[in-house]
């Protein structure tokens, strides 16, 4: 088991730079996941560590030892690939044995291992077939062994879990938080799903364009992201961001929007000026009767009933809000509704940067 | 000038018929690579029968239709050897092609710079359809059918691998009933012969017989003892009366060291190719060297008229004191087999998820090792195709055979490039034709051919690396 340290990493393809500039550390035994839409340089990263891409410039390190020049095979990492790349034309058993059968390992060690990975994973009974006579999530399992087999220093998953389907997902997450956890090795984990990282990680780095956006625990990515762009992608449906000017009257803030005209008091001390307002779906609260408190109005444009709660998109004199509600709420469409938004969970970004504005 | 007309007519069939399987498979390729989905909403939308032919299989088959064409069009340009036979035998040249006349001017008047003049035509007149076939290969792109990687590849690839890939046998006419729809089958069953599946019945019936005649009358005719090749009433005998087994030995006998050149050189060529095409083509795909181009253009070398390299090829076997030798054939057939074999396999090692080299450099296996354990397997079929065309190839060939032998075989090696098909022509003569031992001959050479065939035919298994990955 080690840490991993990227170092001022950088990567370009010609003159596109896909990752830039970007230090990040993953302590040992960690369950790091890198979050990001596609094309955002996470899985380059992953690729570096793995050495399967050399980085431009920039420093990886493998516990201490610095592996820029280290091949692959000789970096004591496993990697879960978004579609297994399971050998086709080897069977389950020779698949998992043959990382530990090119490091020379005696006929016995192979055996014996092959025999505790395949219980811990329960794919024993599938071992003599062919990949391709395995389910989605058998396949995935073998891929796991694959990993596990040899006691890597490092995991690397690359979304491994986006070819099962969404019930199956549920489930491999589940197990495959647990099963690091168990085994206590170094995870990077890289995914576009931001449930998969909120759920499975101890810490995430959410990157966007190469860059990284913040590196935190799930619960602080949530309550605090570090800016707008960390702000609409973690959450899901993505929080509502709302153009604005905050305004100094009477020795008090308030927030003013311009389209739909409203206004709310705010109790952070923020500057006066051009600003971005954030609110979560489920911190916009909806009463289908006036309440004191219930201060705007709006009507519903589209009802999405989704079981125990329902979305709500609500129309403010053309600017739209999200609302996630209870279910026992009944509400139909066009109706004309009360909002509040829960001034104690306002978020507010600098209009120029984008970035957090906390006090 | 009736005569004259006659061997026109003869050798245009007989071209024709070398021509019409090739040219099948590749049309069937193209028709077999037309989504069933397209076809079910196209059915959804009111076509069917003629209408379905005319909007959608034809239009969409057409890249593979055109390369069809163009490629029956170049065979049959640098026609060499059929023509050879024909005007071998004759007092006058009747039929005469570009490639026969340098053949004559070259190696026959010994006019080396006319015969030259006559490679650079046709070579110029070669290079038209070559063009053309070149940019029919883009075509796919055009229609948009497949996904973003197959793009990169050639329409030509893509059928010549689909058909290697996709078919689990050869063409038996099992696969051409299975062209008739599950429905009309089911018909029949329930004894509803319905009107067309009678006709597409009989059409078949005739095109089966057509392919499988001439190997009939061959191998008849090897039996016919000299009455009954030409009755004294005239008339034709089909079946012959006692089997006469005194051609086969004749044939056999003088066979011999023509089989063994043969045999030696196509296993040295095949064996040749697949060491170099494999890393050639494993390379070119996965480090991007750069070789895709040398091997699109090499491409032309496969598709001029082989009779134009002869004069170089000629001078060069003296040169390097191989005349004669079975290294001279060899050399010169590896000039044709390699590009068109890397250009196959690139084909199929592009097919092979990157992710899985990826994986075995991770799990431990260095560039030789990933070629070996990983790839090698992984593209069977392509070696078995790159095996067949090698194989076809080698044993195909006539003129450089003719041309680079002088002698047969006689147990030195290895003296003697004189190849199989030169044996066939040698009972050619313009005194007459032993037809009785040619067809002896011509059945037990094609033997070697059709075991290969049968050997490799439960390889053709495709969709090994369906399953190894998904998504």
């Amino acid at each position: 088991m080690a840490s991993v340290t990227l170092r001022k990493v950088s990567k370009s393809f010609g003159r596109v730079t896909v990752v830039n500039n970007i230090d990040l550390e993953v302590r040992d035994g960690e369950f790091m996941c890198i979050l990001g839409p596609s094309g955002s340089g996470k899985t380059t990263i992953l690729r570096m560590i793995a050495g399967l891409e050399k980085v431009t410039s920039g420093e990886i390190y493998v516990g201490d030892e610095l592996v820029n020049e280290i091949p692959p095979k000789d970096r004591d990492i496993a990697m879960v690939f978004q579609n297994y790349a399971l050998y086709p034309h080897m069977s389950v058993r020779d698949n998992i044995s043959l990382p530990l059968k090119v490091r020379g390992k005696s006929r016995q060690h192979i055996d014996e291992k092959i025999k505790s990975v395949s219980e811990y994973l329960q794919i024993s009974h599938l071992l003599d077939k062919k990949p391709s006579q395995l389910s989605g999530g058998e396949q995935q399992r073998v891929a796991l062994a694959r990993a596990i087999v040899r006691d890597p220093k490092v995991f690397l998953f690359d979304e491994p879990l986006s070819n099962l389907d969404a019930k199956l997902r549920v489930s491999a997450r589940g197990f495959l938080k647990r099963l690091q956890k168990e085994l206590g090795t170094t995870s990077i984990y890289v995914t576009h799903d931001q449930a998969e990282a909120m759920t499975m990680a101890d810490r995430v780095t959410v990157i966007n364009q190469g860059i990284i956006q913040q590196v935190a625990t799930p619960q602080d990515l949530y309550s605090k992201p570090a800016n707008i762009f960390v702000a609409g992608f973690v959450g899901s449906p993505p929080m509502n961001i709302v153009n604005g000017r905050i305004e100094k009257r009477d020795g008090a803030l308030y927030f003013k929007e311009e389209e739909a005209r409203f206004e709310i008091k705010v109790k952070n001390s923020l500057p006066e000026g051009e600003i971005l307002l954030g609110v979560r779906p489920e911190d916009v609260l909806v009463s289908t009767s006036y309440r004191d408190d219930y201060a705007l109005t709006a009507d519903v444009y589209v009802q999405e009933p989704l079981g125990p709660l329902q979305y709500l998109s609500l129309d403010m004199k053309g600017l739209k809000l999200l609302s996630q509600t209870s279910s026992d709420l009944k509400i139909g469409l066009n109706q004309k509704v009360y909002i509040r938004l829960r001034d104690d969970r306002l978020y507010f970004f600098s209009h120029d940067t984008g970035n957090g504005l906390y006090t | 000038m009736g005569q004259q007309s006659t061997i026109m007519l003869s050798a245009i069939i007989a071209s024709a018929w070398e021509e019409t399987p090739l040219t099948f498979l590749i049309i069937y390729a193209g028709f077999k690579s037309i989504p069933s989905q397209i076809y079910e909403a196209a059915s959804v939308d009111g076509l069917g029968g003629f209408s379905m032919l005319k909007n959608i299989t034809f239009p969409m088959a057409k890249p593979s239709l055109a390369v069809a064409a163009l490629l029956a069009l170049m065979t049959s340009f640098r026609s060499f050897d059929l023509v050879y036979m024909f005007a071998i035998n004759g007092p006058f040249l009747y039929v005469q092609t570009l490639p026969y006349l340098l053949y004559q001017v070259s190696f026959v008047s010994s006019f080396q710079q006319y015969g030259s003049a006559i490679s650079l035509l046709i070579m110029l007149i070669a290079l038209v359809p070559t063009f053309l076939l070149l940019r029919m290969m883009k075509i796919d792109e055009r229609l948009g059918l497949k996904k973003e990687k197959e793009k990169k590849k050639n329409i030509f690839a893509t059928n010549l691998n689909s058909l290697f890939k996709a078919r689990k046998g050869s063409f038996s006419s099992n696969r051409l009933a299975s062209l008739i729809s599950k429905e009309e089958r089911k018909e029949r069953r329930r004894g509803k012969r319905s009107f067309t599946s009678a006709i597409i019945y009989g059409l078949l019936s005739i095109a089966a017989l057509l392919s499988i005649f001439p190997f009939y009358w061959t191998f008849a005719t090897s039996l016919k003892t000299y009455d009954e090749l030409f009755p004294s009433g005239g008339g034709i005998v089909l079946f012959p009366s006692k089997i006469d087994l005194s051609n086969w030995v004749q044939a056999l006998r003088e066979l011999y060291g023509y089989l063994v050149t043969s045999l030696s050189v196509t296993a040295a060529v095949v064996i040749l190719t697949i060491l170099i095409a494999v890393p050639a083509a494993y390379s070119i795909s996965r480090f991007k060297t750069g070789g895709t181009k040398i091997v699109s253009w090499n491409i032309i070398v496969n598709s001029m008229p082989s009779v134009i390299f002869i004069i170089p090829l000629f001078y060069y076997t003296q040169a390097a004191h191989i005349y004669n030798t079975w290294w001279s054939l060899i050399s010169t057939y590896l000039i044709f087999t390699l590009p068109i074999s890397v250009w196959l396999l690139v084909g199929f090692i592009e097919d092979i998820p990157k992710q899985i080299d990826e994986a075995a450099r991770i799990d431990g296996m260095g560039t030789f090792n990933i070629i070996w354990r990983m790839v090698f397997p992984l593209i069977k079929p392509g070696i078995i195709a790159v095996v067949i065309l090698s194989v076809i190839n080698c044993w195909h060939e006539f003129l450089f055979t003719l041309i680079l032998g002088l002698t047969v075989f006689n147990g030195q090696v290895p003296i003697g490039a004189r190849g199989v098909t030169v044996f066939i022509s040698n009972f050619i003569s313009a005194t007459g034709i032993n037809w009785a031992t040619i067809s002896a001959g011509a059945i037990a050479i094609s033997l070697p051919l059709i075991i290969l065939a049968i050997i490799l035919q439960k390889y053709f298994i495709g969709g090994l690396t369906l399953g190894s990955t998904k998504g």
